[in-house]
């Protein structure tokens, strides 16, 4: 009996440790912990209706943008040295036309440049047409909405400087889209171009100048140029604001459903973009962007994107499910399988942020949070957890490595 | 009668049958073995025997065929070999090794690693299908003289110790009438494989020859298996050597290169519903 007992010890101890070193499967499914404490980490700020967010640590502002019927369409607060909100956010208000004045227009993605006092911003507006005109839609009511808006930071605060992407070249009324640079940062990426039919989106990008103001001529080109929207700014309001005719981002064709842009990554030699049902990589080819569509393996639907910023990885979401994918990367290229972690009744929404201090990736939920955990190599360890918040959609998120702090918004305070 | 599952039984009968194979002492048997069946306390008669067999004192083995013995009360066994044991054995091995052998079936998800060598767009990993110049997919696998596909997967889910007896490999084509070539790669690849490097990260390595060409040093020097697609059919080729090799460690696992004299249409190893028709099954038993 005795040798059965500590025979059935050992095999459980070996089994334990067979169990704790077995390597995790490139797809699983894993259950979160619900957590209650809200981790040091975390810095919750009160904007309601958030849909994205952006820090800057080196000027101490978070800035979150919103979706309301109100003015405030940015919360614009001032951090203090440990990288907290301090005070009441400053408020402003996004330009639309007089002809749109009962549409809801709303930030959709804010960037700040990593090097110079610049926050761009693509907004979105409500009112797109309706199904049933999609083959021949009547766009002609946002000929002068602008999508781009570009502010200079200015002793901390946000000053419009440029506006542009306007017309009916770009789609509206939709719920992802944001702005990215490229490596060099010499290039400004923007969502929801529109291809060559309704449902077709492109994708578009500026060349930037001396001061990181979109400008006239894109670097690269695609031969397949498709419809030109008009690229006038429709405010002057200083020198640097006065009336311009930029002429248009060069546009690219995707081949896929809106929306485009749904996160941007730069490699050195690639740029990687969240899209419908997966990502592409874009690589500059004599003289041309070519683009290499990879998909989810058997999903279909929105996709966030989001790099890592020292590790060889992407992580990106398909949109309101419950699949995150994390994929190897190298320089941009996407190479070898993606990882699938599956969490049931899962609704995930928005960006993907990576913690880089903390080794973990954030996903929004329904008046939830996720936190993944991360190896060494930036892929998926296999932990989750799930924070409860009071938000209905936990979209704005914000991480300073700085301050090594994650700002989420929520529409209330706990 | 103490209970056996039927692999055990087997399991016994084939052990005690290649010792009686290797055997060519005269067997005295133990006390008690006129009568038909052993009692089930009278292991110290079985246990005197074995030491006879110089099993004594090797442990799980001797211990195995104690309880095996004893349990299964097979006195017969001792009878039958002092009469024509070896012929006896030999019918044992012939039945009890199809039944222990196992067949696993490895799909994408035991897939470890995958790239694409595409000489179109050569420092890509994922380039499958060239739409045109401008536009690549990475979920449509075409294959052709200027695309092959890199694929390995991970053997662990066959258990240590045990022979493979029998690989096969069902790459799954959607059209195409190509000849395929199979061949086991040599050179460690990882981050970043294209066709131009076998991995970009930490550092750029590059093949011997682009598109891991390079015979003997990149692959094989010869093919471990080629066929032909065939409209409607699925290949499915013969690849034991490579699995033994790598399963017994004669040869690092890194994969399989398929290459393609013209165009082919694959389906997906990686992605979509078509994918499971990517097999790789694998019959081993114990050694």
């Amino acid at each position: 009996m005795i040798r059965r007992a500590v025979s059935a010890v050992l095999g459980l101890v070996a089994l334990a440790a067979f169990a704790a070193d077995a390597p995790l499967p490139r797809e699983f499914t894993v259950t979160p912990e619900v957590i209650k404490e809200v981790p040091a980490y975390l810095t919750q700020v009160v904007v309601p209706d958030a849909t994205c967010a952006a820090v800057n640590g080196d000027a101490s502002l978070l800035v979150v943008g919103r979706k309301a019927d109100d003015e405030k369409h940015l919360a614009v607060f001032r951090l203090d040295a440990e990288g907290r909100p301090v005070g009441e956010p400053a408020w402003i208000a996004l330009p639309k036309p007089e002809s749109l004045a009962k549409n809801t227009n709303y930030a959709l993605g804010l960037l700040f440049h990593p090097k110079l006092p610049l926050l761009y911003v693509w907004q979105d507006i409500t009112g797109a047409p309706p199904g049933r005109q999609e083959k021949f839609p009547d766009v002609s009511q946002f000929a002068e909405f602008d999508h781009l808006l570009t502010f200079a930071i200015n002793d901390g605060a946000l000053e419009l400087v440029q506006t542009g992407a306007r017309g009916p070249g770009f789609r509206c009324g939709l719920n992802a889209g944001t702005i990215g640079l490229d490596y060099a940062a010499k290039n400004l990426f923007v969502p929801n171009a529109q291809g060559e039919t309704y449902d077709e989106a492109g994708i578009a990008f500026y060349a930037l100048d001396e001061e990181g103001l979109p400008g006239d001529t894109a670097e690269a080109t695609n031969d397949k140029p498709v419809k030109k929207p008009d690229m006038m700014t429709n405010i002057a309001k200083g020198p640097k604001k006065a009336i311009r005719v930029v002429l248009l981002p060069k546009k690219l064709r995707t081949n896929h459903y809106f929306p485009s842009g749904a996160g941007w990554f730069a490699g050195s030699e690639a740029i990687l973009m969240g899209g419908y049902s997966g990502c592409m990589v874009a690589d500059f080819h004599n003289g041309g962007l070519r683009q290499t569509w990879f998909g989810l393996p058997d999903r279909v639907g929105p996709c966030t994107l989001a790099g890592h910023p020292t590790l060889p990885v992407v992580y990106f979401c398909l949109q309101d499910n419950v699949q995150l994918a994390a994929l190897s990367h190298v320089n941009g290229y996407i190479t070898l399988l993606p990882q699938l972690a599956t969490v049931p009744a899962a609704h995930f929404i928005g960006l993907p942020v990576v913690l880089t201090k903390q080794s973990r990736v954030a996903i929004g939920d329904a008046k939830s949070l996720h936190l993944f955990g991360l190896r060494a190599d930036g892929k998926l360890d296999g932990k989750s957890e799930r924070l409860l918040l009071p938000c209905a959609q936990v979209r704005g998120l914000a991480y300073s490595e700085k301050r090594e702090r994650l700002y989420v918004a929520v529409d209330k305070t706990n | 009668m103490r209970a056996q599952t039927p692999a055990a039984v087997i399991l016994s009968l084939r052990r005690i049958s290649d010792l009686c194979l290797s055997s060519t002492a005269k067997v005295e048997m133990p006390e008690g073995s006129q009568r038909f069946f052993v009692p089930q306390n009278d292991v110290e008669g079985v246990r005197a025997w074995s030491r006879k067999r110089h099993l004594a004192g090797q442990g799980a083995v001797s211990d195995f065929l104690l309880r095996a013995s004893a349990a299964l009360r097979f006195q017969w066994f001792f009878w039958l070999r002092s009469c024509r044991a070896t012929h006896f054995a030999l019918l044992l091995c012939l039945i009890s090794a199809p039944l222990l052998a196992r067949t696993v079936t490895l799909k994408p998800e035991a897939l470890e690693a995958f790239a694409v060598l595409s000489e179109s767009n050569q420092i890509n990993g994922w380039a499958a299908y060239n739409y045109d110049y401008t536009r690549y997919g990475a979920d449509t696998p075409g294959a052709g003289p200027g695309t092959s596909y890199l694929l390995r997967y991970s053997l662990g889910q066959i258990p240590k110790g045990q022979r493979i007896t029998r690989a096969e490999w069902t790459i799954a084509h959607n059209v195409s009438s190509a000849n395929v070539s199979v061949w086991r790669v040599l050179a460690d690849w990882g981050l970043g494989a294209c066709f131009q490097y076998r991995a970009t990260y930490p550092e750029k390595l590059g093949w011997s020859v682009p598109g891991a060409r390079g015979k003997s040093t990149d692959r094989a020097t010869n093919p471990t298996a080629t066929g032909q697609f065939v409209n409607g059919q699925l290949l499915t080729v013969n690849v034991t050597p490579d699995i033994e090799m790598w399963y017994h460690g004669a040869a690092p696992n890194r994969g399989w290169l398929i290459t393609f004299d013209s165009f082919a249409l694959l389906h997906s190893a990686t992605h979509g519903g078509q994918r499971t028709k990517w097999q790789l099954t694998i019959t081993y038993e114990p050694e």
